[in-house]
């Protein structure tokens, strides 16, 4: 409580505030750009904190990471364009209350929604994560292959039907990535062939930038091309009114916004499972809780709760990350680049060795979504007309010269620019070839800590994989992996027995 | 349905493994051990893959037509960063910048040749100035660095 109460003060000094401000007024700019998104940035600000204090450094990106998530329901509303995927599910409802002439009150909703759900994470996070943390401190080798374990079978576990065998290659790419450089148990160097800057392992940074942003402007380059091709016009925006939102209306969005603030705050927690699912989970529940409103066309449940699910999703996926070293979701793996380029090393040790910066970004993520109301407020009206005019051509080369000097920034090498570009083409192909991100990014984080966890495990145990279910917490991780795993093929199972039984009185007919 | 991407891409993971495994069977056992396991667990995922091609191809698989014609733009963009990450410390970081953003610009439609110079001079200015000046982070000299 000590912890919380200086993180608090330390957040009111005038300048780490205005770096908080700063950081959500730019995360709501670029939530509102259609193509660009939190991770993107976050990607290109990390290489900028380097040589900027964590005090000042973490507001700023916690600031963007929550505004950002929520200014993409900005054109999702107005044009029926999300500027993030997690505002894809908005435009169900958003749109065509725009339409209606109501685009002001679906901006309301989608504000006073992402605050509630951004709070309730927040409050999450700031709770949880300390005690989560204090329990890893108990962990050992065996405990953190079995997390490691866990951590990959969560995102095979929620990958989408059919996805499972591409999810798990995703993954095993990741952790081959994880091997290049110095083999964690004997300092033998592996798939380096004599690259000097491979040693360490494949740089992480400027990985992270070429997985976002590099390949955010490939995928750019593909759409503009095929709109050029297809004549598609830009969208007009439509008149808006107020976004203050009526009593009787937050009465009536009380129930979604707190069903969908769970929603999003457990599937925040489990690492990979993502706000896509979040999203779709959350609305899929408002439809079914309001079985009288015909969704799709303009009901204010269907902003509420996928704005509320979204934003909560954001702090709560810190939880694994701050307290175990394990990224919730993509977006807070570029959180672990933060940590790491400030020679910060999330998981339990963060809390026990630097409470001061743990406990501020735990508490800069309740502020962030305190700032967030009233800037979104005032400033959602005035930037859907002004982000519309930046052209995305334009857009798309300042963002490849962001990252590319970031790149260099972190080891001022051309190497590293280069390692940029070539992850940037991978997410592309993978992107093509319909492979998922999460698992290669959370394999290529979980590798050494599996590797290690795995070796160390059968050194104590003398060769004895019993260790993995002797002891307890141990033993609630396998069991959470086995779970994670059967998870889809029991899915399976139901579903062809559901269809099988919806058939049989047909045919008896 | 040999042409559908996940077939190949079957094939290229099979490949990958097999060169993992080669290229770790050179190593002292004991560091060569996760990378094989690895491979092993990459080729049965491989044929798996291959398998399920083969018995039950869903529809809604990219082709290799499809997939060669969306790159055709991006391509041109890889060369253009590949190029920049060549000639930057050569060059200067202002000089190589101001041409980077012109050429992805241009790469991706943009036709105001006036404005687009006046942006990325003023961009490629900013960068250095946050990055070299503000923040002293090291970048290349801004012209003619050499070598």
């Amino acid at each position: 409580m000590e912890h919380l109460l200086d993180a608090f003060l330390h957040l009111a000094q005038p300048v780490v505030l205005a770096s908080m401000v700063a950081g959500v007024v730019l995360g709501l700019v670029v939530g509102a750009i259609p193509g660009l998104n939190d991770s993107i940035t976050l990607a290109v600000l990390i290489p900028i904190t380097f040589s900027v204090a964590p005090d000042i450094a973490f507001p700023v990106l916690v600031g963007v990471y929550c505004a950002a998530c929520y200014g993409g329901s900005i054109p999702a509303i107005l044009l029926k364009i999300p500027g993030t995927a997690s505002s894809v599910v908005t435009t169900l409802d958003g749109y065509p209350m725009a339409q209606q002439g109501k685009a002001g009150q679906a901006l309301g909703i989608s504000t006073y929604s992402s605050v509630f759900g951004g709070l309730s994470s927040s409050l999450v996070l700031m709770f949880f994560a300390p005690l989560l943390a204090h329990y890893a401190l108990r962990f050992g080798p065996p405990e953190y292959f079995a997390l490691a374990i866990l951590g990959m079978s969560t995102v095979v576990g929620m990958c989408g039907e059919g996805q499972m065998l591409k999810s798990l290659i995703s993954c095993v790419i990741g952790l081959l990535i994880a091997t290049i450089g110095f083999s964690p148990q004997t300092g033998y160097p592996r798939f380096t062939f004599d690259i000097a800057y491979l040693y360490e392992g494949v740089p992480f940074i400027p990985l992270l930038i070429g997985l976002f942003g590099v390949t955010s402007v490939l995928e750019l380059a593909e759409t503009v091309t095929r709109e050029r091709m297809q004549r598609i016009a830009p969208g007009e925006i439509p008149a808006i009114g107020s976004p203050l939102l009526s009593r009787k209306l937050m009465k009536r969005l009380l129930p979604t916004w707190i069903k969908s603030s769970a929603i999003g705050n457990i599937i925040g927690i489990l690492p990979g499972a993502g706000m896509i699912m979040a999203i779709y989970f959350a609305y899929d529940q408002a439809v079914r809780s309001n079985r009288d409103k015909k969704f799709g066309t303009g009901v204010p449940e269907g902003v509420a709760a996928p704005e509320a699910a979204n934003n909560a999703v954001v702090a709560s996926s810190m939880v694994p990350l701050l307290s175990l070293g394990i990224p919730g979701n993509s977006t807070s793996a570029l959180f672990l680049g933060a940590l790491m380029i400030q020679g910060l090393r999330p998981g339990p040790s963060l809390f026990a060795d630097t409470p001061d910066i743990a406990y501020l970004i735990v508490v800069a993520f309740f502020v962030g979504n305190v700032i967030m109301g009233p800037l979104g407020l005032l400033l959602g009206r005035v930037m859907s007309r002004l982000v519309f005019k930046l052209p995305r051509e334009l857009s798309g080369g300042i963002i490849t010269l962001l990252c590319l000097t970031g790149s260099f920034a972190v080891g001022s090498s051309a190497f590293d620019v280069g390692v940029a570009i070539a992850f940037g083409v991978l997410g592309f192909v993978f992107n093509k070839l319909r492979l998922p991100h999460s698992p290669l990014i959370l394999a290529i984080v979980l590798g050494s800590m599996m590797e290690r966890g795995l070796y160390q495990s059968l050194v104590l145990s003398k060769g004895s994989f019993l260790i993995f279910v002797e002891r307890p917490i141990c033993l609630v991780l396998v069991l959470g992996t086995v779970f994670f795993t059967l998870t889809p093929i029991i899915k399976r199972v139901f579903r062809s027995k559901a269809r099988k039984g919806a058939l049989q009185p047909r045919s008896s007919e | 349905m040999l042409r559908k991407v996940d077939f190949s891409l079957s094939l290229l993971c099979l490949a990958v493994s097999a060169a993992v495994w080669i290229v770790a069977s050179g190593y002292d056992p004991m560091p060569a051990q996760f990378p094989k396991q690895l491979a092993l667990v990459f080729a049965i995922l491989s044929v798996s893959l291959l398998l399920a091609t083969i018995l039950r191809p869903s529809p809604g698989q990219t082709t290799w037509g499809e997939l060669v014609k969306s790159l055709r733009a991006p391509i041109v963009l890889v060369a253009g960063m590949g190029l920049y990450a060549v000639v930057l410390s050569r060059v200067g970081f202002l000089a190589s910048s101001v041409l980077l953003m012109v050429f992805v610009c241009r790469a991706l439609g943009y036709t105001r040749m006036a404005n687009l110079a006046v942006v990325a001079a003023v961009t490629s200015i900013l960068l250095y100035a946050v990055f070299a000046l503000i923040l002293n982070v090291p970048l290349p000299e801004p012209f003619l660095a050499g070598d």
